[in-house]
Parts: C-alpha cells; structure tokens; sequence
C-alpha cells in the first residue's frame, strides 16, 4: 500500500468531517453530558481510584500468563456444561461461529467491538443468516449501513432527525424526531425478534478464569434478552477480558461503570455455563428457560503477540469505558473518523496489532498530538501516546512514513532544521 | 551567576522560525541585560526525528548538536521551547546516552530564578487577566513545571485558570507533529480549547510557555468570530511587560 496516498485519502475524510456541523454538535453534546456523569460517578466513589491501581495490577499479572488463563477459563466452562474454543485469529473465529451457528438462521446481536473484528454482520449475512443489532445505538448504525463512531455510544454522531428518517422508513410510517417515541420504536420492533431468534449473539466485559464467568454490563436490557430468550448462546471474547477471580472481576466491574459515567449500570449479567435444571428426580436438564447451549469462542487474533512486547502489551489493560476520548483534544473532533474498527489514541495500536493491520494504522498514528491527556484520565493508566510513537518507529521500520514525514526529516538532515534555511 | 559560568540559550527553530517568537525572547534577554551564547537559531534539537521513527539519523543527529553545544563552552543551557527542552534532558541521556554535563534550565524555570533573584522587575497590573496554558512537554510529559510560569505571571497581572489546568490540562493540538501532518486539524482542537476553556472565562489573553502551543492557539484564536484574542509565549509577553535592567 502506497503509506502517502492512503495518509492523503484520510486527510481529505478528515479535513471534510471538520465541516460538519452536525456532527460537531452532537459531539460536543456528549462530551458535556459524559463529562459531568463521569465526575458525579467518581466524586460520589471516590475509592474508585484506589480501585483502579489494583486492577492494573490484576491486568498486568493476566496479561504476563494469558494463555494460562484461558486454559483455566475454558476447564472452568467445560465443567459447567459449556463448549469453548480457541480462534488464533478473525478468520478462525468465523469458521467456528459458521459450524455452531450454520445457515438461514436469526440471530439477536448484543453490542460487541469485538465482533467488529470479525465483521460479524457482513460474514453471517454472506452465510444467509440475518443479524440484528438490538443495542439501540447499533440498531440505528446497522440500518443506516455505517459503522460505530464510538465505543460505548456507538450512534454518538447521528442527530435525532437522522434516526427518525431511517426508523420511518422501516416502520413505513412518519415518526417524529422524538427520542422517547424513536426509543419506543425499536422496543417493539425487536421484542419479537429475541423469541423468535435462533441464536443470541455476545461479546463480554469480563471473563473469570476460576469460574468462566461472563460478566455482560449495560443499561438497555436488551442483552439479556440476547443472550437468555434464544436457544443457543454464543460468545467470542477477546484475551484481554479474561480476569482471575470473581472478586478481581467485581473490582473491574466498579472501575469500568465509574470511568464510564455511571454510578451503576442498570444491568449486570452474569453466565458461566447454558441453563439447567434437576428439579425433575434430580436429572440434570439443559436449557431450562435460558438458552440449552453455551458456546465461547476466545479470540487471540494478535493480542498474544501483543502480551509479548514489553511496550504494546499495555494496550491489553483496555476496559473500554471510552474516558480517554471525552478527555482527548482531537477525537471530539472527528469522532471514529480517527479510527478503523478501534478508534481514537488507544484505538491506534489497537488497529496496528489487533484489527487492520500496521497499514491501515499509518494515517491513524500521524493524527495524535501525543499530549499524554488521555493516561492521566485512563483507569488502567495506558499510556496511549508511548505506544502511538512507538507505533510510528515501526511504521518507518516497514517503509510506511507518508511523504510529508520524509520530506520534514529530509531537510532537517541536510540543512539542521525542518524548517530549512531560512535566508534563502 | 559566578564569572567562569557561561549561558548558552537554545532558541529552537520553530521560535527562530517565527520572528515574533524570536523578538520576544531577544528581548527579554535584553531587557533583563543577560550575556548569552545564541545556539539552535539554525540547529533543530532532532525531536521531529525521534517522533517519527528516524533512531539511527535521530543517534547521529544528536551527537552533532551535542558536540556544538559543548563546543560552545557554555555551563547553562535555557530553551523556551519545551520539546528541545525534554530532548536534551530525557531523550539525550536515555536514547542516545549523550551526557551534555551542564544544567539545563525551561525558561518558565530561568525567569523564575531571575525573578527571586531580584535580576528583572516585571510591571503590569492586577487588572490585567491572563489565562494561562500549561504546555503538555513541560508539564505533565516533563517535571511538571507548573508553579514556576504562575509565579512569574502572578507578580504582574491575575492569572486566571482554566477549568481543566495543569496535569489535566487539555492539549493546544500543536504537538506531536500535528501541526506538520494535519494542521486544520491541530488548528480546529486549538479552537475548540478556547472556546472551552478560554472564552466561557471571559478573558482576552492567553499566555502560553511555548512556541508550538503559541502558535498554534493563535491561529485557532483567528478562528473565532466574537472575541479578539491575543497569545503570548511567555518570553515575549514578559518582554512587552518589564522594566529595563540598568
């Protein structure tokens, strides 16, 4: 790939998403909104800060012995009636999901980043399969054919009057700009299609490694419509989620809500194993309102590699609680523009070692002003502009140093400054 | 300073590169009647090669700017520009193990000095609000070299903070070399600091310790339409506010 033409095709995406003012606004508004639930979260638990030393602790000493751990995470599911399996990379994981889940199947999704990885929808639907998000930021993303902007909220970029546009269409009727009554909309829209679903689909916030728990955290609830109505559960989750305990879990548990604005989530599911029963004569039953089969798919696809490198490995410690980006100086501004399927600074390594490749991470690791902002907010303590400039030294490593780059070291080899002579 | 102590000032070429940057600092060593040894009007300090991944031309670069800077005989070396500052107190031992061997001081840190030494007499009036930014290089990617610019500030004019300050400041967009690869870019984050943190504090000047903070928020200041605004690097701020040094 030519590193200066794709760094000038993202320029010029850039420089256009610097004139939209609707973007602008929505973002601004959920900087404010996050910003203020954020502060009110930890004034209101102030331990949290404590809290977050330990789990960096606790990520660090996982992160040393991943593959330990997911030894023991899978014996622990085995044991509760769960299948487990190992997909060393994206590929892998799809050709797994294809045997549980097979063809012409309806699958409920919950919100997962790391299905982007595998580009979930695109391959189940090639599969002749028909997904449908039910996180309402990703429902509204799905029809609109676009791709998360954000984390957490992943719609953080559609204006109301976008949604109602697109909803109206499906609903074949005029709905107005109305939050409650577009909200509404897609309850109804998707209540059946849980019950009718013949697998849910998951990702996870935590695994335990003593008990193979899956820990699922959100507000909407429809999560655990996801992963309980339909018969078969299937989760891919990504090493970095794995921690040893229940307790080391519960711990992330109050970090992650914190950072991310919430004194407490509406919801936590926890699952380690399909549903049973043995109220019948004490035989076991599987699937006795929840789902009669369990599948999870660990999921490596460069994140061993990256446990390996005593600088990159920081990046695994991610809770994606999105802090970083609400106290960024550059992502307010372009949204997930500045990102592949992982955005903002943390999002650049991300993309270089995890999903997209070092080529793709090029023009993402040149848009960082390496301010260190994004460390001292982070509840895990990464230091994302470290990894950013490390990533650049292998970007010139691997011959991926747009023009502009070479062209500034250039004339500051030959004439001492970047600048060049100035009495020319 | 003892008689066999030699100041050397590293200008740094993005403020040689600025005339407006130079003048000010020009004139304040002048004003403050300090005998200086100029370097780096013509030598970079090698940072746009170590943020770029060029290490081998980044070790043979810095081995040339060292022998200058001892060829200089200088005991003293002050930089206003917080990216050569954290080259040669960071970067030159720890990458390239280059030992310079004398003291090396961020302006915000030599006028400091200056000032509790009686050795220049700033006028102005607490009438007078300035914000002032703390550049990310000097703060909480270097010492943390907070107090210093605020007390030198303090003794002329009211310092007024932003509601995100210090170790959690937000960053102009200058660095990293933003300013190089997406400068609209860089621009628009200055202009959205502003307006964030500036205007809502109803104040018309930003004073700022370094040159890529200073010119990058004063190009994002031209962006915004109701308030003229001034940005000063702190050298020439101080220069426009002090008394001559008889």
């Amino acid at each position: 790939m030519d590193a200066t033409k794709e760094f000038n095709r993202y320029k010029r995406n850039i420089y256009k998403v610097l004139k939209d003012d609707f973007l602008k606004t929505a973002l601004e508004r959920a900087v404010k909104a996050f910003r203020t639930n954020r502060d009110a979260a930890l004034a209101a638990f102030p331990d949290v800060v404590e809290k977050r030393e330990r789990l960096q602790e606790i990520k660090d000493k996982v992160i040393d012995n991943l593959e330990d751990y997911v030894g023991r995470a899978r014996e622990a599911l085995e044991k509760s009636h769960a299948k487990t399996y190992f997909a060393s990379d994206a590929e892998a994981a799809n050709e797994i999901l294809k045997d549980i889940i097979g063809t012409d199947k309806m699958i409920v999704k919950a919100k997962s980043i790391t299905s982007e990885e595998l580009e979930f929808n695109r391959v189940m639907s090639d599969y002749g399969n028909t997904v449908y998000e039910t996180d309402l930021g990703e429902f509204i993303i799905q029809l609109l054919g676009e791709r998360p902007m954000h984390i957490l909220a992943p719609g953080i970029h559609v204006p109301r009057e976008r949604t109602a546009k697109i909803f109206s269409e499906v609903a074949g009727e005029e709905l107005p700009p109305d939050p409650e009554k577009l909200t509404m909309f897609a309850r109804e829209f998707l209540r059946d299609k849980y019950f009718n679903a013949d697998v849910g689909f998951s990702g996870a916030n935590f695994i335990t490694a003593d008990t193979g728990t899956m820990f699922l955290v959100e507000n909407e609830g429809n999560i655990r419509f996801a992963t309980n109505a339909p018969e078969i559960h299937v989760a891919v989750v990504g090493l970095e989620k794995l921690m040893p305990s229940l307790s080391d879990a519960m711990l992330g548990l109050e970090v992650l809500m914190r950072y991310s604005g919430y004194l407490v989530t509406a919801y936590v599911s926890m699952i380690s194993g399909p549903a049973k029963t043995g109220d019948i004569e004490k035989v076991v039953v599987y699937g006795a309102h929840g789902p009669k089969e369990l599948h999870v798919i660990f999921l490596d696809n460069g994140r061993l590699k990256a446990a390996a490198d005593p600088l990159y490995r920081e990046m695994l410690r991610c809770l994606r609680c999105g802090a970083c980006m609400y106290e960024c100086a550059i992502y307010p501004l372009v949204s997930g523009h500045w990102g592949y399927r992982y955005m903002g600074g943390i999002g650049v390594p991300w993309t270089a070692l995890i999903s997209g490749g070092l080529a793709e991470a090029a023009p993402l690791a040149y848009s960082c002003a390496l301010c260190g902002r994004c460390k001292e907010i982070c509840p895990a303590g990464i230091d994302s502009a470290k990894l950013i400039e490390r990533l650049r030294d292998d970007l010139k490593k691997e011959g991926l140093v747009p023009d502009f780059i070479k062209q500034m070291a250039e004339t500051l080899l030959e004439e001492g400054t970047p600048y060049g002579k100035k009495d020319a | 300073m003892a008689e066999k102590e030699k100041l050397g000032v590293f200008f740094g070429c993005t403020t040689a590169g600025a005339p407006h940057l130079l003048a000010g600092l020009q004139g304040f060593l002048a004003k403050a009647k300090i005998d200086y040894v100029p370097l780096g009007k013509d030598l970079c300090c090698g940072v746009p090669l170590t943020l770029s991944g060029y290490h081998d031309e980044a070790a043979e670069f810095t081995k040339k700017v060292a022998e200058k800077l001892k060829a200089s005989g200088i005991t003293q070396l002050v930089t206003s520009c917080p990216h050569c500052y954290l080259m040669f107190i960071n970067e030159f031992p720890e990458k390239f193990g280059i030992e310079l061997g004398f003291e090396i001081l961020h302006f915000v840190e030599f006028a400091d000095r200056l000032l509790t030494e009686g050795r220049i007499k700033l006028k102005g009036s607490r009438d007078l609000k300035i914000l002032y930014h703390d550049p990310c290089a000097i703060g909480r990617q270097g010492p943390g070299l907070y107090d210093e610019p605020r007390r030198v500030l303090e003794s002329c004019v009211q310092v007024i903070e932003a509601d995100r300050n210090r170790v959690l400041g937000t960053c102009c967009g200058g660095g990293g070399l933003l300013r190089a690869s997406l400068p609209k870019l860089a621009v628009a984050a200055a202009t959205r600091k502003i307006k964030d943190d500036v205007l809502p504090k109803g104040v018309d000047t930003i004073v700022t310790s370094c040159p890529f903070c200073t010119l990058n928020l004063s190009e994002g200041a031209e962006e915004i339409r109701e308030k003229e605004l001034n940005v000063f690097d702190l050298p020439q701020f101080l220069s426009d506010n002090m008394e001559e040094v008889d």
